[in-house]
């Protein structure tokens, strides 16, 4: 079913997207025909999945997903109807070739050809989430979104912790998975594929239509993005396209951001003024906020956006500042639109939560109990040496030995990966027209600059949001610069491919330049390590704990709202806990601090509840629990409650049953009934 | 280049992909039936972070089994032969993650992620695990680790080397190299066109459609 309903929206997406692909009719539309003004519709794709994000969040913070999202497909389908009637009624095949100038490029073939075989390969493979943050925040939120049909912020009960993230990767995953009665995670992967594809057509579609060969190898280099930004040498593990993590959409959505804008700023370079830039700025400003509400991130990678954008307008209109006054109008217009969009989304967000859950976003998190802008004025005040702090001062020297040593792509450390992609737009300064050239100079620049920005970012975020600890170490340092790289290298991709365009060498240099970037990840990329290369048994523990949390629902029925779990997992870090509470969505999981390992009332441990056979009764009475999960056992656990389990525990140890019901007795003491079919018949 | 040549040179270079896939598949299927099936035990083995002789007596493991004694159990058996694959049935006294196959082709040489090797494929109802080499070769020593967790009691059973390989082994290239065989041959075709458009360009530079653009266009 999740494969139906996956390419039901996928063609909900498509008709859409050929639908504003030729709604420009009248004098633009014999122009577009004519090829004469040059305005791809390369990122119609993705503005159009963008817009539908933003749709789906209004309509979810008004409460009525659902209804949003049958919006959408019903707007899809009259938008076919619509465009089988200008089929029809269009007599001289003016209509025909108009389509097949707009949407049969080799931009759209890579936007839906790419996404509908990564989706067939998924389904062929049918992963499941396994890694931490896809129980702890990524997976369990878009199952939450799916189950509930509603955003996760206006649930009363969830299994949910982090209930104020922003929500754009989890809509997007609703998107294509609403029409389903199963959640599945590969759909949740196929649909962030989809996003991924629509960059990668946006991308592409800077070389010129009729150029199959640089659009080819350009999409080489775009798909092999991913792998080359994680990949730190041969054997780890990557999770590039099959991850819930939000990492690499951020990273692919902000060079989707500056490849719509430079989509859209035309081939021969005339500078955007009136209806054109408004249409340019829309489409960016659609892509840039999504962006912001991906992840808290998504705001200085939104300014970037900014920056990047903002630069390659003042460089494309650089020549008339001198005579036209307007031209300073249009530059600031720009910079405020762009930048203003940035902000708003993620103003919006942080008025929702007001709303929805009291909570105040603009606190950072962490230790130091921090807003984001007092985050920034104290980190600048450090920075300058005002003040400065002997871990500031720590974690700054371990930021800069990072970047010179630590290895983060196949390119090697930090430097070399930059220094390679700055390589890449050297070629495409050299592969400019003349005229054209300080555009690729402004667009190294800003995003250099956005680099420096990003990194002085990532080090207050260690300095304050992080543990002393943690931030010393530099955790997941890889992971959240590879936002930063992957946006840098499709960007430079952006720029050569846009200098490309048209030029006779253009082809040879991208094919150059795919060539490098293919040897750099076939010498430290192995495909058994890809999603490709992994197999059920990389599944295996995850298919254990949904069959038992299967048990869990099946035995809280249909009525859920009295039930609670207990889960017992002895000696857990904390792993199953989330992995559970994924599994049993709707079912409410008994937490305080992920415990879930009882021990005896005298000893210490991590997440330990500390019970004996006296007093679980009082407590599970307290706390409201019915169901006990007995997911992993220990022996203490066996020795001290066995006499409580009326079958002994003998349906645990075969294998049977994991799920026991929580009978009180009127003495105060408590019974586990094991959990079969048929019991609870006999129960009820 | 014509339309015409180009999807003749496209035509050939699938034929040339598919020729190749298959020979490359008929070769590894050869090499890997050179080794020999044999099965291995763990008495075999030299064990880390093991212990076999904990004597308690708990569910229904016993003293025949082995018990984990921290996050890092290693069950290394030396081999010297020729290796293509190994397959292991493992219980578990708490669920098991992260079932790792190293191994060595030279004495002395360090194990390493470049060496090591996922399941390939997993019987959830046996709890068999089946790994797969490559390619067939010779292998110094193989390293098991069964689980991260520490204080697990595991039973492992039926261990084979070299497990015969399945018929959709035998007949079906995985997944890379079936996209290589569709993707390749376009990218190497544009990758012709432009080199034979540059290499006329230079040698008639005046003539032809194929003029080059005009830097101050």
């Amino acid at each position: 079913m999740a494969a139906e309903a996956f390419f039901i929206m996928w063609l909900a997406l498509a008709v859409l997207s050929i639908f504003f692909a030729v709604l420009p009719t009248g004098k633009h539309r014999l122009c577009v025909q004519k090829g004469a003004c040059g305005k791809s519709a390369a990122a119609v794709p993705l503005c159009t999945l963008c817009g539908m994000i933003l749709v789906l969040l209004a309509f979810g913070c008004a409460g009525a997903l659902r209804i949003g999202a049958w919006c959408i497909l019903l707007c899809a389908e009259a938008a076919g109807v619509v465009l089988v009637v200008r089929r029809r009624r269009s007599k001289d095949g003016g209509f025909a070739a108009l389509l097949r100038a707009r949407c049969c490029t080799p931009a759209w073939g890579v936007c839906f050809g790419g996404s509908a075989l990564l989706a067939v390969l998924l389904a062929v493979k049918q992963p499941l989430f396994t890694q931490w943050d896809e129980f702890s925040f990524w997976g369990t939120a878009a199952h939450a979104v799916w189950r509930h049909d509603a955003l996760y912020t206006l649930l009363e009960t969830t299994n949910l912790e982090a209930r104020t993230y922003p929500p754009a990767a989890a809509l997007l995953s609703y998107i294509f998975t609403f029409l389903s009665d199963t959640f599945a995670p590969w759909a949740l992967y196929a649909a962030y594929g989809v996003l991924t594809f629509a960059v990668f057509g946006a991308v592409v579609g800077l070389a010129e239509e009729k150029k199959t060969a640089a659009a080819a190898f350009g999409t080489l280099l775009c798909v092999l993005a991913p792998f080359a930004v994680e990949s730190a040498g041969a054997g780890q593990r990557l999770n590039a396209y099959a991850t819930a993590y939000a990492d690499h959409m951020l990273g692919v959505l902000t060079a989707g951001g500056c490849a719509v804008w430079l989509g859209s700023t035309g081939r021969r370079g005339t500078p955007l003024c009136g209806g054109a830039l408004a249409a340019a700025l829309a489409k960016t400003a659609c892509v840039s906020a999504v962006l912001g509400l991906v992840k808290d991130v998504g705001l200085p990678l939104g300014l970037v956006v900014f920056l990047v954008c903002t630069a390659d307008h003042f460089a494309n209109d650089f020549l008339r500042y001198k005579k036209d006054g307007r031209a300073w109008l249009r530059l600031v217009c720009v910079g405020a639109v762009l930048a203003g969009t940035a902000v708003l989304s993620y103003m919006v967000w942080a008025k929702h939560l007001a709303a929805a859950l009291d909570s105040d976003r603009s606190y950072a998190g962490g230790s130091a109990g921090l807003s984001t802008v007092g985050m920034l004025v104290s980190g600048i005040k450090e920075l300058l040496g005002i003040g400065r702090t002997e871990h500031f001062s720590a974690v700054f020297s371990a930021m800069v030995g990072a970047f010179l040593g630590r290895r983060v792509s196949v390119f090697g450390s930090g430097i070399l990966t930059a220094a390679t992609i700055m390589g890449i737009f050297a070629l495409a300064f050299a592969l400019e027209r003349k005229g054209q050239r300080r555009r690729v100079v402004c667009f190294a620049a800003a995003s250099g600059i956005g680099f420096a920005g990003y990194y002085f970012f990532q080090l207050l975020c260690y300095v304050y949001v992080f543990s002393a600890h943690d931030g010393l170490n530099l955790v997941s340092y890889g992971r959240y610069m590879g936002i930063y790289y992957l946006f840098w290298l499709l960007g430079a991709v952006c720029a050569l491919l846009h200098a490309a365009a048209g030029r006779r060498q253009g082809c040879m240099t991208v094919m150059a330049c795919a060539a490098l970037v293919l040897a750099a990840c076939w010498l430290n990329v192995r495909v058994q390590d890809t999603f490709l290369g992994r197999f059920d048994a990389a599944w295996a523990e995850q298919t254990v704990i949904e069959e038992r949390a299967q048990q869990a629902l099946a035995a809280a029925g249909a009525d859920s709202d009295d039930d609670r779990v207990l889960l017992v997992a002895q000696w857990d870090d904390g792993g199953r806990w989330y992995r559970y509470a994924y599994a049993l969505e709707p079912l409410p999981l008994y937490h305080a601090g992920l415990d879930n390992t009882i021990v005896a009332p005298e000893t210490e441990g991590p997440f330990s509840i500390r019970l004996d056979a006296q007093s679980i009764g009082g407590f599970l009475r307290k706390e409201g629990i019915t169901l006990l999960l007995l997911d992993v056992v220990d022996y203490d656990f066996w020795a001290e409650f066995r006499p409580l389990f009326t079958d002994g525990m003998t349906g645990y140890e075969q294998g049977s049953c994991h799920v026991y019901r929580v009978c009180q007795q009127e003495d105060g003491s408590v019974l586990f009934v094991p959990y079969t079919a048929k019991t609870e018949a006999v129960h009820e | 280049m014509s339309k015409k040549g180009f999807v003749r040179l496209l035509a050939a270079l699938y034929a040339a992909a598919v020729l190749l896939c298959a020979a490359g598949q008929l070769l590894w299927v050869k090499g890997m039936t050179q080794a020999e099936p044999r099965s291995l035990s763990v008495q075999e083995a030299q064990l880390s972070s093991i212990r076999t002789d904990y004597g308690a007596k708990w569910l229904d493991y016993t003293a025949t089994d082995i018990l984990t004694t921290d996050n890092d159990a290693r069950l290394v058996w030396t081999v010297r032969e020729k290796v293509s694959g190994l397959r292991v049935c493992i219980q578990a006294s708490r669920p098991v993650d992260d079932v790792e196959l190293y191994y060595t082709t030279a004495p002395g040489q360090e194990y390493s992620l470049e060496r090591r090797l996922s399941p390939v494929h997993f019987d959830a109802e046996r709890g068999e695990y089946t790994f797969r080499l490559p390619k067939a070769v010779r292998v110094e020593s193989l390293r098991l680790d069964p689980t991260s967790t520490a204080g697990c009691f595991l039973k492992l059973k039926e261990i084979h080397l070299n497990p015969p390989l399945t018929l959709r082994e035998k007949l079906l290239p995985a997944a890379p190299e079936l996209l290589c065989v569709a993707f390749a041959p376009p990218l190497m075709a544009f990758a012709v066109r432009e080199l034979l458009t540059m290499i006329r360009e230079i040698k008639y530079p005046k003539e032809g459609p194929a003029a080059p653009v005009s830097r101050k266009e």
